[in-house]
């Protein structure tokens, strides 16, 4: 980020020109503070591991509360607050930042949540040999994520969005040279770079419908996006870019492999913050792309992932799997709220998105804890363990029963609030599906904290960690204070609605419809857990009968044959034999230089066989045409020779035949030079063949037909292309070096030497490097021998 | 009509290839050498027109400078490709014991 102290310096300079933009000036610099203290972290973080494996943690919670701190204060003081910094003026992109109700939420959400993560990371990360590079790629999320959601301009948004793609690859992948590790980082980043390339595309699309790369323009120009011929495209490119970032179906694939990080790694962006990214891009374009397509599409995608989510929620077993679904499950409810495009599914996105932030975070971190505790991940094996962890199983406590939507905790005002959302949609089958979505919820949420914290006693002895019991713990009572004081934040969320909205939900206001609908969900989830391992067998069974149609399948298919496929390329044309590279080379480059002659415009080919010598004959052209001569004999005889020493010599021959041409020709520079370097080559060659056991060349009888007729197709081929350029070749640029003024303005009369010194400067340069980096190739081939 | 030089030209390709397509080492490298001075004299004949060289003041037509002064820089690039290409020759057969290419064990993967 040297960027942004390149920036906020120039803005102190720039601050005391004007008394009132200095004002907003230093407002702006907080902003940017706010922004480079987690990439700050980041570049500090392998340093500070040196002092003690705990303090990149404190320190990242430092950042995180600082950063946290800023965006609140800066609100509170200031409201929206925007900072505007030229970049690339000649492209039209700014490097543009904007504090804003909606982005404060989510800006509030990754620092804060962020800064919990760090300190659990403290304890958690201290006895891991990967730390140093954890809290180094999680600062530069942290600081990934802020820049995305901070952003005022559509390419910085998008360079931000691959930062976090990038930096949730590196962390999948922490554990190099694991298999397991490393594929589902693969796939992480395969499935949401596509999301990116999808992304790159819709807002270069929306760019040239608008005309501009500054968000707000862009935000501003709904009906012009919805009404221009490239609505559609743009519309179904940004869905994916949201499908695969926010794990949805059928990109889903990615989020349950992409457990194997470390738990902090997946509290933190895989359930908090990195997966809410395309939730983030739904409520921040949802005012330009609105349309009954948007609802189409999005709508059947998010409920049918809510449910595809839950169903693999309650079939999992491993911790932290159950709550990848989960968190699938829960994304699809988030984007259906936004599918519906209303008010009141605004207000319960956003708030869910809040909501889940904290309750998911819990759960994730209550996860770690209790597999740091025992070691053991499996919910089966796992149980009763509410006496050695009782601080644990408060915080589960109260997360689980947020996730399940009871009364009163924060996930019940959300998902009552996205109910009647449904209701009131008139659609029919989006309240059902919510239904069942929401009983699926109740059945896993409840199971996975009875099943770890009541009943009997199962798994080992445990001493409960504290330290990464405290932060769960925080975030349990956050997400009580949520469901009792929703006051705390609606007004924010109010504020990222359309203007005069308002989203207030209260325990006290009960909406019938959505009352009835949280009974029933409740009711089907009650019937779940009645007959929890019966629900799971059965869909066990449901999916080793589906197993050969999954997106995992396709995803396998695609990935194995791209490989094979390069495996068979490379076979076939990288196989090693130098004559086959040579052989493609010449046909393709053959092919190249014939295909533009297709259509033959009249002109002479070896039709008219009578050769001619250059120019009009004088003692001149015969010396030349002898020289000519000469030198194609000794060509062919550097061809063809037996004895390496025989060959060389006759290449050299032709070399300073070449250069008697040079001179013939009228250039005396030429001959020169080129006699100097045949002297050079010859030794070489010289010395090379002087140090080689073998001398002899071997005959190669059975090539040397198809060899010949190769030649002779070039024979003609060259001819038939050189030909008709020879003849029309326009020197005229060349009549401006002969020009009179060349002596005054440079001093010589060579003209090539004129060329090659004050006007081609830059070519020498470029033929020095070119000899100094061969001298120094060979320098490290020959040294690479000699150490054998 | 053909020209002599346009003949020389495709029979200087014509050569190095059929010595690139040898199987022997130190056969490629001379066949690279030969292509290098082939292309070399591809662009002087392109520019060949007048009867004097290209000196400020000389009497008559001068010859063109421009493709002069580009092949200045290419004869001395041909000799550092020439230089590495005979190197990497060198090394290989010393490592592969043979001076055939197909020989050559290690350029397959």
């Amino acid at each position: 980020m040297p960027l942004i102290y390149l920036y906020a310096s120039r803005l102190l300079l720039r601050a005391p020109n004007s008394l009132v933009d200095g004002m907003a000036v230093d407002v702006g610099l907080w902003l940017l503070i706010a922004l480079s203290l987690p990439f700050l972290f980041a570049i500090l973080a392998p340093i500070l591991g040196r002092l003690g494996p705990r303090v990149p943690g404190w320190v990242g919670l430092g950042a995180g509360v600082a950063s946290f701190l800023i965006l609140l204060v800066l609100w509170g003081a200031e409201g929206e607050v925007r900072v505007d910094l030229p970049w690339i003026p000649s492209a039209g992109i700014a490097f543009a930042l904007r504090l804003n109700p909606l982005s404060l939420l989510f800006g509030l959400i990754a620092t804060g949540m962020g800064a919990l993560i760090f300190g659990y990371s403290a304890s958690y990360m201290a006895r891991e040999r990967v730390a140093g590079p954890f809290y180094l790629y999680m600062g530069l999320f942290m600081g990934a994520m802020l820049g995305l959601i901070l952003a005022g301009d559509l390419i910085l948004l998008f360079l931000f969005w691959e930062l976090t793609t990038l930096s949730s690859f590196l962390l999948i992948g922490l554990e190099k040279g694991e298999k397991r590790s490393t594929d589902a980082a693969l796939k992480a980043l395969l499935l949401t770079g596509l999301g990116g390339i999808a992304l790159l595309l819709a807002f270069l699309a929306l760019a040239s419908v608008v005309g501009s790369f500054d968000l707000e323009l862009v935000l501003g120009a709904g009906d012009q996006v919805v009404a221009s011929g490239l609505y559609v495209p743009i519309l179904l490119l940004f869905v994916v870019a949201v499908l695969a970032k926010s794990a949805q179906f059928p990109f889903h694939i990615w989020l349950p492999d992409a457990m194997v990080a470390p738990t902090p790694v997946s509290a933190y962006l895989h359930s908090a913050a990195m997966v809410k990214a395309g939730i983030f891009l739904l409520a921040l374009f949802l005012p330009v792309l609105v349309s009954d397509l948007w609802i189409l599409v999005l709508l059947p995608l998010g409920i049918g992932t809510m449910i595809l989510g839950g169903l693999q929620a309650i079939r999992a077993t491993d911790l932290k799997r159950i709550l990848a679904y989960s968190t699938i499950s829960q994304l699809g409810l988030l984007a259906s709220s936004f599918a519906l495009a209303t008010v009141l599914g605004q207000g319960a996105g956003l708030l869910h998105t809040l909501n889940h932030a904290v309750m998911k975070g819990a759960l994730f971190l209550v996860a770690g804890a209790v597999i740091y505790a025992t070691g053991m991940n499996d919910i089966r094996e796992l149980g009763g363990l509410r006496r050695a962890m009782p601080l644990t199983a408060i915080a589960c406590g109260l997360a689980a029963l947020s996730l399940a939507g009871v009364p009163p905790l924060g996930g019940f005002l959300s998902k009552e609030a996205f109910f009647e959302a449904t209701w009131e949609s008139g659609l029919l089958w989006a309240p059902i599906l919510g239904v069942i979505g929401g009983g699926l919820t109740f059945a896993y949420a409840w199971n996975f904290f009875s099943r770890l914290f009541l009943g009997p006693r199962r798994g080992g002895v445990v001493v409960e960690p504290k330290a990464l019991a405290i932060p769960a713990l925080i975030l349990g009572a956050l997400a009580l204070t949520l469901g009792i004081f929703p006051g705390l934040v609606t007004g924010l969320i109010s504020g990222a609605l359309s203007p005069g909205e308002v989203f207030a939900p209260s325990l006290l206001q009960w909406n019938v419809p959505a009352a009835i609908m949280s009974l029933l969900s409740a009711f089907l989830g009650l019937l779940l857990i009645w007959r929890y391992a019966d629900t799971r067998a059965l869909l066990q069974r449901i999916a080793r009968g589906l197993r050969r149609v999954t997106p995992n399948r396709a995803y396998g298919a695609f990935v194995g044959g791209v490989q094979g496929a390069g495996q068979r390329m490379a076979l076939a044309t990288q196989n090693g034999s130098l004559r086959r590279y040579s052989l493609v080379l010449f046909i393709a480059v053959g092919a190249a230089l014939l295909l533009p002659l297709i259509p033959l415009q009249g002109a002479p080919l070896l039709i008219d066989t009578v050769v001619t010598l250059p120019g009009p004959a004088s003692l001149r052209t015969v010396a030349l045409a002898i020289v000519l001569v000469a030198m194609i004999v000794f060509a062919v005889l550097a061809a063809v020779l037996r004895t390496t020493l025989h060959a060389v010599l006759s290449l050299s021959g032709m070399g300073f035949l070449l250069a008697m041409a040079f001179m013939l020709l009228n250039a005396p520079d030429l001959a020169m030079t080129q006699v100097l370097v045949e002297l050079v080559l010859l030794v070489i060659f010289l010395i090379v063949i002087y140090k080689l056991p073998l001398r002899a060349i071997k005959p190669s009888p059975r090539r040397r037909a198809s060899d010949l007729l190769l030649a002779l197709g070039i024979l003609i081929g060259i001819t038939a292309v050189v030909n008709p350029s020879l003849a029309t070749f326009d020197s005229s640029v060349a009549e401006f070096y002969l020009g009179p003024d060349l002596v005054n303005e440079t001093g010589g009369t060579n003209v090539v030497n004129v060329i090659i010194t004050d006007f081609r400067g830059f070519d020498t340069l470029g033929e020095i490097s070119v000899i100094a980096l061969a001298a120094l190739a060979l320098y490290t081939l020959f040294r690479r021998r000699r150490r054998g | 009509m053909v020209s002599l030089l346009v003949l020389v030209i495709a029979a200087l390709f014509a050569i190095a290839a059929y010595a690139i397509r040898h199987g022997n080492a130190i056969r490629m490298v001379i066949g690279l050498s030969i292509l290098a001075n082939a292309v070399n004299f591809l662009i002087i004949s392109v520019g060949f027109k007048g009867d004097v060289a290209p000196f400020v003041g000389a009497a008559g037509t001068p010859a063109d400078p421009l493709v002069q002064a580009l092949i200045l820089t290419a004869i001395v690039i041909g000799l550092g490709v020439t230089a590495f290409a005979l190197g990497l020759a060198y090394v290989l057969i010393r490592e592969e014991e043979s001076t055939e290419v197909e020989d050559f064990r290690r350029l397959k993967g």
